[in-house]
């Protein structure tokens, strides 16, 4: 009997650390909830950003997005999922200011926290906006602009859509930079070419056909940069014409380093699918966060192309694999 | 329990003794070990930590200067603003290079921090190419310059060395509850084999003692058995060698004696016969006959037991072998009083009988070159000759 009751404590002694060694328990997923524009490769970048911020933090990132830019309907279908699908938050690229406006709300009154990035909404329920400045870039691209000009010159721009928010904005800081600080340098025209390369093109031999004087072009988006390019490359007017543009592209660096492309305002999408994810997680957590992040917008030429923080900025995601549906 | 069974227990108990020692002593080890990563996990933290901070701080005080670059102001507190921010930069760098000479920081925090560093890279190249726009332009252009230009950079800096520390040290608690976990499963695995290895002592240990007790029980019980057969077996040998009805030695016995002595000694022996007792059992049967024998033979124990050795040869007949005290004389007449003795009345169950006796005395020498069997041939032969010549006498052998 003495032998059974000296075994007994350390049996309970056992039972007691091993209980103990089982550790804490785990603390739950965090399901954060990021719907892009597209699937385009260009959204790759905040894909990753969106992905490494998840996994510096323990959560889990939910990424979803159109096929194109044209599925607003499916855009929708995806918030209301993700409401559905008890996410803790979610991070929006919207396709339209107003249309998602109602299932962003639906997601607020379940004490879901929603920020967007890249562009804004018009629901003021929204947490947080995480996007390039879009004003102030048009106002980066109007100094380096004048500068280029020598503060004095005929300008013509190549703009994505009249009722784009951001090409209202790049327009808009563009031309008010110009105004304010560049009297001797004139936009002579604006031609609106729908995003498209080929309209882009277009326009662009137009822009300098219809306009001898012009010196200078800037264009506010991607396909409108890579229109220009392909136009004053054909036309073979690189020396002539000096181009602006907005939105780095593969094969940008050719032309820049031929001449053809003078200059391009760079966005940083992979800051946006970071910072997107971080501040849901600091929103889920109770934290407050500024309401507007801007990302910036960097000019990158000749000069600096070949810098360590700009070819971080160009490609972010050099090492790792593409996403494949 | 014996002896054996206690040193038994006594090694089992030392060797869980030296057993409990060594856990508690690898015990310590494992503790000194986690302590030691623990330590060296925390330090390496502490110090990251304390430089990421530290650029933070220096960033904090570059956005200060550049803000009263903006303001249009040149100097701060008398020294060169453009000198205090290339003096905080260059505090940066030197930070950098101590945080890269820690070493051990994981794969995902070296990630955010080559990104934060590059921002600040980018930051440091932003300011250095606007700044002389910043203090020539008018306030409300250099304001929209830093909001638009320099400001993101220091955000997206700042941003990126918080997330940094976030993660060093998000992975150093990890690994710090890593160690305790294993610490803690080792002290459990430990524990549950000291805890084990003593209940199998004390299991062994029992069964030890039990079997020990079981032996020993064996043991004795074996002994018994032994000893009883030993009884037993000189039950046999004495049954062989006693005549049942007077309790004497028998001839058997005699002649084993007598091998014994012929021809290693003199000895005076003596052999007597009840004249005429098949007429006792003929006339009164066996049942009287033997009460007749073994009153004899009682009367022999009772009177010359301790002058000479009783045999029963067999029957009414009797050898004594004599001491070897007793001398040649005395023997003779002891002798003769013997066979009277025997020869006296006995009373058996109320009838009183009595028979003459003779017999025949034999000083033995030791040179004489004979048999057991030709010893007692002559003897009986003697004592015959005596009953030939009428009984109630004893010749002496010379």
């Amino acid at each position: 009997m003495k032998r059974n009751g000296r075994i007994l404590p350390v049996c309970l002694l056992l039972a007691a650390m091993l209980t103990g060694c089982a550790g804490q328990q785990k603390n739950a997923a965090t399901d954060i909830y990021v719907i892009c524009k597209s699937q385009d490769p260009y959204w790759d970048t905040t894909h990753w950003g969106a992905v490494d911020a998840g996994e510096e933090m323990g959560l889990h990132v939910v990424y979803e997005a159109p096929a194109t830019e044209q599925e607003l309907d499916a855009q929708i279908q995806m918030v209301r999922d993700a409401v559905a699908a008890g996410a803790d938050a979610i991070v929006l690229a919207p396709l339209d200011t107003d249309a998602l406006n109602d299932v962003l709300r639906e997601a607020t009154a379940q004490n879901i926290p929603v920020l967007t990035i890249d562009s804004d909404v018009s629901y003021a329920g929204r947490s947080a906006c995480i996007s390039t400045q879009n004003r102030a870039a048009g106002a980066i691209a109007a100094r380096q602009a004048a500068s280029l000009l020598g503060n004095a010159g005929e300008v013509g721009v190549i703009c994505h859509k009249a009722d784009a928010q951001t090409a209202i904005e790049r327009l808009g800081g563009f031309t008010d930079e110009m105004t304010a600080g560049y009297p001797d340098i004139r936009v002579s025209e604006v031609k609106y070419c729908d995003g498209d390369v080929e309209k882009s093109k277009e326009g662009t031999k137009q822009l300098i056909e219809e306009h001898p004087d012009l010196r200078l072009i800037y264009a506010t988006n991607q396909p409108g940069t890579v229109g220009a390019c392909q136009a004053i490359d054909e036309l073979g007017l690189a020396d002539a014409i000096t181009l602006v543009g907005f939105d780095y592209f593969d094969g940008a660096d050719s032309f820049i380093t031929s001449g053809v492309l003078d200059g391009v305002m760079t966005q940083n999408p992979y800051n946006m699918g970071y910072l997107g994810v971080r501040y849901a997680k600091k929103l889920v957590d109770g934290m407050t966060v500024s309401v507007n992040v801007d990302t910036g917008a960097t000019y990158v030429d000749a000069s600096n192309l070949g810098d360590a923080d700009i070819q971080w900025l160009l490609d972010p995601i050099v090492d790792k694999p593409a996403f494949t549906d | 329990m014996n002896q054996n069974s206690r040193n038994r227990i006594s090694r089992a108990y030392t060797i869980a003794g030296v057993v409990l020692m060594a856990f508690c002593v690898l015990n310590l080890v494992i503790e000194n070990i986690v302590y030691v990563n623990s330590r060296r996990v925390y330090d390496r933290n502490i110090a990251s930590v304390q430089y990421l901070s530290s650029m933070n701080d220096k960033l904090s005080d570059i956005n200060e200067n550049v803000l009263l670059l903006v303001a249009g102001m040149k100097d701060n507190n008398g020294t060169d603003i453009m000198t205090n921010i290339d003096n905080a930069f260059a505090a940066i760098t030197q930070y950098e290079t101590s945080y890269n000479a820690l070493g051990g920081q994981s794969a995902l925090e070296l990630r955010r921090y080559k990104q934060a560093s590059l921002s600040m890279a980018a930051y440091q190249k932003k300011i250095t190419e606007l700044s002389s726009s910043l203090t020539s332009a008018g306030s409300e252009t250099a304001q929209a310059v830093y909001m638009q230009e320099l400001s993101p950079l220091q955000a997206c800096a700042t941003e990126m060395l918080m997330a940094t520390i976030e993660i060093g040290t998000n992975a150093a608690d990890a690994n710090v509850h890593r160690s305790s976990m294993m610490h803690g499963i080792s002290q459990a695995v430990l524990i549950a084999l000291a805890v084990i290895g003593l209940i199998a002592l004390v299991i062994a240990g029992r069964r030890a003692v039990a079997a020990s007790d079981e032996i020993e029980r064996r043991g004795a019980e074996l002994e018994e058995a032994s000893e009883q057969l030993d009884r037993s077996r000189q039950k046999m040998v004495d049954a062989a060698l006693m005549n049942i009805l007077t309790g004497m030695y028998n001839r058997y016995a005699l002649e084993e004696r007598l091998e014994g002595i012929i021809g290693t000694g003199q000895f005076n022996i003596a052999v007597f016969d009840i004249d005429r007792f098949r007429g006792i059992n003929d006339g009164y049967g066996y049942e009287t006959g033997d009460e007749y024998l073994s009153a004899v033979a009682e009367r022999l124990e009772e009177q010359y037991a301790e002058s000479a050795e009783l045999y029963n040869i067999c029957g009414g007949e009797f050898c004594l072998l004599f001491d070897e005290s007793i001398s040649d004389l005395q023997v003779q007449s002891l002798a003769e009083q013997v066979r009277q003795s025997m020869g006296a009345p006995v009373n058996c169950g109320g009838i009183t009988l009595q028979s003459s006796v003779s017999g025949s005395l034999w000083h033995v020498l030791p040179n004489e070159n004979m048999t057991v069997g030709d010893v007692l041939m002559k003897l009986d032969n003697a004592m015959h000759a005596a009953k030939r010549d009428g009984g109630n006498r004893l010749y002496y052998i010379k």
